[in-house]
């Protein structure tokens, strides 16, 4: 890259012998030796292993990277080991390997069975200055050979009044492995002997013991955990057994009946008369004077009564089928001789349901399933269904009955529901995992599906399928668009995919088009267009003023992928014809990266990254966006129209295509036109538009790999004893004088790093810093100084420093923002932004100063935007700064829950916070703003040796949610949603090229 | 300064706009035109007469023409540092003639405010410069900014617009103002001049021009774009809120916005749309109605849950996530 003296001369100042040439002496490398430009270093190998147990007490650490990693990055703050309670560990990080290997040894041997996790920051560098970029985690747990150690229970030793369904959480000290649980060495029983059934589960470190039914009333019980029965993630079992006695509470309410089945006529001679109580009912006391199943003349029916695990409903199993129509009762007795609840209250009046039976004595059968039993390539998007041979019980139609389970890995989730009267469909609540094989089963017997009648299936439906092996699932748009009208009676319709479908999956059983009283209209249909497109032409011309519905199929049995992935359902566009044809040709505009009219010319660009772009208009909105053609000529090979098509982003009016790797353009002029058809055929062809392709190596681009700016939160460049930033938030009021809270350092941290968050924003990367994908632009931002590595830096905070820095609430502010050194394409990565003479940085005192100043001027008359927010908070205008407030103790803490306060908390922490949000919102994009700068927006005149900036260094003709505009409000900054220009985005992405 | 300056380094600069007083004193990079009127010591017509170059230092003379206010020099020497410098105004002068705004400090006289306070005199700029100049009243600087609204030179209109929120007197403006704004707001927000529509939207809040309403509703319904969206639905409520309901009542376009709208007032009149949005509203836009009248009328709120589903779980949820709903910048929950 070029380099000027000036920018040499200033580079010398920084840094020597930081890893990487950071720009600033890179007229000594030697660009065959460098890695791919901004390629991040990646972590090959950990020891221990992520999520490692038994660990050595005297391990070292060892990260192994795909670089040779500079010994003096590894001194930065974000690379440490620390406890998982937080407690920061001590200890040495030094390379090893030929700097390949990063070594932590910790200072003192690690303590016992304790979880650690060590960091391995995101600026870790090698000699070349590739960055890691991310953070790398590593947790682990050291030897452990204590066994778990029971620290407390929901209940108490001899709690009294204990609920009769409650479940037993017992607390141990460390995380148990659920695998280990031995639920047999887990009991729940009478003190006086019976045991009662419990379900044991572990999460974390909590035992759960939940009994399967309801307990006895004022019934003395012990919970007992034997030794062993569960262990810790080290596998140190529970050494000491455990018990634990309580009594439930009194229970005297009666038992109610809920629900009972069946009822009405032609009911099964084969069904199993059920009957639900409110709560469990006691199975010793379900003798047939109890409840009985008696027929039209008053006879028992031989049943056998059967109570349900939870024993809250109970089923009456005749010993023979019964009489077909006839008339049935169910009997239940009340006093002495009834039904009882666990604690031995009994149903306190007697009831009576009856049923007639019909002749239907027939199981269901399976008719058809959807996937067929052992389908493969089963779309991701299936709603599995069975149809049975007459219509079932929806009762019966739940999770229980209908059960989706993968053959291996997470279970589905999904829902089941009845689909007409005879078929079940179960809803994935995402698409199934790619090439994996699932089973469906349908349960058959007493507690499994059933027909109206009541004549549960005979035998389970199992049907195992294989997903398609494609993570990508289709979609799909219709053209005419949906509610259209006045389509012209020459056009055609057509359905745009987003990637190829398999052509023998288009016929008429899954594209159709019918009319508007449901008429089946015949057609041509084709698929074209790298099999992306589907056209349907009509045998005879469509009716003038007729409507029409154009339906594409999905799921299983429409329109597939070859993958045999589909669409999640049909997808159908209803239009209405006009009267008339459609002669006039669509506007076709092609343009490279997104630039405007204004800009797109002459654009000088990388060979692949760069995206190209064709948006298409027409008067009468019907344009068929399967036609459009891309035609690159140029001096080297080019993609052709099908493979631009085939790898494009289509939506109804514009065409996408990002130049992958391996179709990079050769270094040449090059020219790009469109054409697009509308559906009645009509053509409409692009103005050329010529660009240039550039080698990279050349010092064109701006970044030669992701550099780092500090940012300088820590600067007291008003010398009045305290920090800039902190100077603001006094002001603000976003902290109070004297911290009575001690809320003002979690302040200060919490809008450095929203300023930071915002910023990275606009860069393309989450509010951490790291990139959010392959467009995120090569700037990292940090608010600590980066140990070892070259790096930029920008003070952020307190007044300009050309301007009067005696100046409080009322006076006038300098009107300056920030201010940056220009740096024409990024000559010098190593830029410093910090000085006071001229004053250099981000100045938000001088926003605060006069946003208070309008303020003080209109209010009461008027609450600006500001004051609306900040009222409340500063001083100056009579507000509570935040650590003042009675409420904000709590808060300002850590961990306060909004969903649980009270409306005066959630009041103030909504004060605080909306207003330090707009704050870090309104200085983020200044300091975005200040980087550009910094890195060469926004070099003066048209491509490819400008940006399209102004004689100011900004943008010509910004618009009002520009970055880089010459000039900002605070209205703006907290309202709109502020963006780089496109031109200036690409150059940041390196996606075009400046001489 | 040079030493550190590289040849190719040059300032850039971020300058506060608008939100100026009319009438008050201005900030020193105030750079609306009335700002600086109300700032500079001296504001004249001036020529460019001669450009030294630049070592170290940038010179350029001017010669004054005209001076609409103050008792200035007859010619003027500005001085700058050399090399390309956004935030400075002298370089790549060539010719022309300024309407200059001008402070002595240090025995010099420097801009007010930079670049813009050194306008190419175009006949609309020198024209409003004047009128502001000559204006001895907040009314009279109010009409003399409102006439602003509709000059063709984008300078001066934008200028306009972005005085007017915070003009001295605004709420008492006179008939002809309000109209003004409200011809602005309706060419600005079709289209014409759609940078000014945020700071006409404060003005007509400001003023509570109701008879702006339809044309807010229209923008903000029916967007052209989604940048008004934030700045619409926190100034609308200033309106006439029942109004606002009333015409929201049949959840006109798009029935999440109207809610979203809805939302935002405090007027039984919105109880009734919203609970036509739990009624016939999409999930998640029944759900933000209903979370909003269990907000206002207690947590059954008549049943409106149970007709969401049978729990009313996901009008709960919708209520819990408001609640939570994450900041842009800030994390004071830790979310990443």
């Amino acid at each position: 890259m070029e380099k000027t003296a000036g920018q040499l001369a200033l580079a010398a100042l920084l840094a020597l012998g930081a890893c990487g040439s950071g720009g600033g002496s890179g007229a000594s490398e030697d660009p065959s030796t460098q890695p791919s430009l901004t390629g991040n270093l990646t972590v090959l190998d950990q020891s221990p292993a992520d999520g490692a147990v038994q660990v050595a007490l005297d391990a070292t650490l060892v990260v192994t990277l795909d670089g040779s990693i500079v010994a003096a990055c590894l001194d930065d703050a974000g690379t440490y080991l620390e406890t998982a309670a937080g407690v920061r560990i001590p200890g040495t990080a030094r390379t090893e390997a030929g700097g390949h290997q990063v070594h932590f040894a910790p200072s003192a041997p690690l303590q016992a069975q304790t979880d650690y996790v060590f960091h391995l920051s995101p600026l870790t560098c090698d000699g070349t200055g590739r960055l890691l970029d991310r953070e790398t985690r590593v947790g682990f747990r050291t030897r452990d050979d204590v066994p778990p150690r029971l620290l407390s229970a929901s209940l108490t030793p001899g709690q009294l009044g204990v609920g009769r369904t409650d479940a037993v959480r017992v607390i141990f000290d460390e995380t148990l492995d659920a695998a280990a649980l031995r639920a047999s060495g887990v009991r729940l029983r009478r003190v006086s002997g019976a045991t009662a059934a419990i379900d044991a589960s572990v999460s974390g470190n909590t035992l759960l013991i939940a009994p399967v039914t309801d307990l006895v009333g004022a019934m003395d019980y012990r919970i007992e955990v034997d030794a062993g029965a569960v262990a810790d993630v080290a596998g140190n079992p529970l050494a000491i057994a455990w018990s634990l006695e309580f009594r439930t509470a009194t229970d005297t309410t009666a038992p109610q009946v809920n629900t009972t089945w069946p009822t009405g006529t032609a009911v099964s001679p084969r069904a199993t008369p059920e009957i639900a109580f409110d709560e469990a009912i006691e199975p010793a006391t379900l003798g047939t004077s109890a409840l009985r199943l008696v027929d039209s003349i008053g006879a028992t029916v031989a049943t056998t009564a059967v109570a349900s695990r939870d024993q809250y409903r109970v089923r009456l199993i005749p010993h023979a089928p019964l009489s077909p129509s006839a008339l049935y009762r169910v009997q239940l007795d009340a006093g002495a001789s009834a039904i009882t609840d666990r604690s031995g209250n009994p149903l306190a009046t007697a009831q009576t349901y009856s049923f007639t039976t019909g002749t239907d004595s027939t199981a269901p059968r399976l008719r058809e399933s959807t996937p067929q039993p052992d389908a493969v390539r089963v779309t991701r998007r299936v709603r599995p269904e069975v149809q049975l041979d007459e219509p079932i019980d929806p009762l019966r139609v739940t999770t229980a009955t209908v059960v989706l389970a993968a053959d291996e890995g997470a279970a589905p989730t999904y829902t089941v529901e009845t689909v007409g009267s005879d078929r079940v469909r179960v809803l994935p609540s995402e698409p199934l995992a790619p090439g994996a094989g699932y089973t469906l089963t349908v349960r058959s017997g007493l507690d499994g599906l059933r027909d109206t009648a009541g004549n549960p299936l005979g035998a389970d439906i199992v049907v195992r399928f294989r997903t398609a092996a494609d993570d990508t699932l289709p979609d799909v748009f219709l053209l005419p668009f949906h509610g259209q009208l006045a389509v012209p009676t020459n056009a055609t319709a057509v359905a745009v995919f987003d990637s190829p479908i398999d052509p023998a999956t288009v016929h008429d059983g899954t594209v159709k088009v019918v009319d508007g009283i449901g008429g089946r209209v015949a057609g041509t249909l084709t698929v074209t267009h790298s099999q992306r497109a589907i056209r349907f032409v009509p045998r005879v011309a469509w009716a003038a003023g007729q409507t029409y519905i154009f339906t594409v199929v999905g799921g299983v049995n429409g329109v597939l992928e070859p993958s045999g992935n589909s669409l999640a359902a049909d997808v159908s566009s209803r239009f209405r014809f006009g009267h008339s044809l459609d002669v006039v040709a669509p506007n076709a505009r092609i343009t490279i990266n997104d630039a405007s009219r204004e800009r797109q010319q002459h654009m000088s660009v990388t060979g692949s990254g760069f995206e190209i772009r064709v948006d298409a208009d027409d008067f009468d909105r019907i344009l068929d966006m399967s036609t459009v053609e891309v035609v690159i000529t140029g001096d080297g090979g080019v993609p052709g129209q099908e493979t631009v098509f085939a790898d494009a982003i289509v939506s109804p009016s514009t065409l996408r295509y990002t130049v992958p790797t391996a179709a990079a353009l050769a270094p040449g002029d090059y020219e790009l036109t469109a054409t697009v058809r509308d559906l009645a055929g009509n053509i409409g062809t692009s103005a050329p538009l010529s660009f240039q392709v550039r080698a990279p190596d050349d010092g064109a681009l701006p970044f030669e790999r992701t550099q780092v700016m500090w940012v300088r939160f820590d600067l007291d460049r008003d010398r009045n004893g305290r920090i800039d930033h902190e100077d603001d938030l006094l002001r603000l009021g976003l902290m109070a004088p004297g911290d009575p809270a001690g809320t003002n350092a979690r302040m200060v941290t919490l809008l450095r790093d929203g300023i930071l968050a915002q910023a990275h924003a606009l860069l393309g990367r989450d509010r951490s810093g790291a990139p959010l994908g392959a467009d995120a632009v090569p700037m990292r931002l940090v608010a600590h100084e980066p140990r070892g590595l070259s790096h930029a830096r920008i003070a952020c905070g307190g007044l300009d420093p050309e301007a009067d820095q005696t100046r409080r609430y009322g006076q006038s502010s300098s009107g300056v923002l920030g201010r940056a050194f220009f740096d024409y394409r990024n000559g010098n990565m190593r830029d410093v932004n910090t000085g006071t003479s001229p004053g250099l940085g981000v100045f938000p005192g001088e926003l605060f100063l006069f946003e208070a100043r309008v303020h003080s001027r209109v209010y009461p008359a008027f609450l600006t935007s500001f004051a609306r927010r900040f009222l409340a908070l500063v001083p100056d205008m009579g507000g509570t700064p935040a650590g003042a407030h009675p409420l904000d103790a709590i808060v300002l803490a850590e961990g306060f829950d909004e969903t649980t306060a009270t409306s005066a908390q959630r009041a103030r922490y909504r004060a605080v916070f909306d207003a330090a949000d707009d704050w870090a919102t309104a200085v983020g994009i200044i300091l975005a703003h200040e980087i550009g700068h910094a890195v060469g927006l926004v070099a003066e005149g048209d491509n490819p040796r400008g940006l399209h900036g102004d004689r100011s260094l900004h943008n010509a003709l910004s618009s009002a949610t520009d970055v880089m505009a010459p000039a900002v409000g605070y209205d703006a900054l907290v309202s709109l949603g502020y963006s780089f220009r496109d031109i200036n985005l690409a150059y940041l992405q390196q996606r075009l090229l400046m001489k | 300064m040079s030493t550190l300056v590289p040849h190719h380094h040059a300032f850039a600069s971020l300058a506060a706009i608008g939100l100026v007083l009319g009438g008050a004193t201005a900030q020193d990079a105030g750079t609306t035109l009335a700002a600086l009127v109300d700032r500079a010591a001296v504001v004249a017509v001036a020529s460019t007469e001669g450009v030294a170059l630049p070592t170290p230092q940038l010179a350029v003379r001017f010669q004054i023409q005209q001076t609409l206010r103050g008792a200035g020099p007859g010619n003027v020497v500005l001085r700058e540092e050399g090399g390309r410098c956004c935030g400075r105004a002298l370089h790549g002068l060539s010719g022309g003639q300024f309407v200059m705004f001008l402070e002595q400090r240090a025995g010099a006289w420097h801009l007010v405010a930079g670049p813009r306070s050194l306008v190419p005199a175009r006949t609309d700029v020198v024209a409003h410069v004047r009128a502001l100049v000559a204006t001895r009243s907040d009314a009279a600087r109010l009409r003399v900014v409102a006439e602003g609204l509709e000059a063709r030179d984008q300078r001066v209109r934008r200028d306009a617009a972005l005085t007017l929120p915070y003009a001295a007197g605004l709420e008492g403006a006179e008939p002809r103002v309000r109209g003004a704004v409200v011809a602005a707001l309706q060419r600005s927000l079709s289209g014409e001049g759609h940078d000014e529509s945020m700071h006409l939207v404060l003005s007509a809040a400001r003023l509570r021009l109701d008879e702006a309403l339809p044309a807010l509703l229209s923008a903000y319904l029916e967007p052209r774009d989604r940048t008004l969206d934030g700045v619409l639905l926190r100034e609308l409520p200033r309106f006439d809120q029942a109004r606002i309901a009333r015409a929201l009542a049949t959840l006109p376009g798009d029935p999440a916005r109207a809610v979203r709208l809805l939302a935002t007032l405090d007027t039984p009149a919105a109880d009734a749309p919203l609970r036509r949005a739990v009624r016939t509203a999409p999930t998640s836009t029944a759900a933000l109605a209903a979370a909003t009248l269990i907000r206002r009328h207690g947590a059954d709120a008549a049943g409106l849950t149970r007709q969401l589903d049978r729990d009313g779980r996901t009008a709960l949820r919708a209520m819990l996530a408001e609640r939570r709903r994450q900041f842009r910048a800030i994390a004071p929950g830790g979310q990443r």
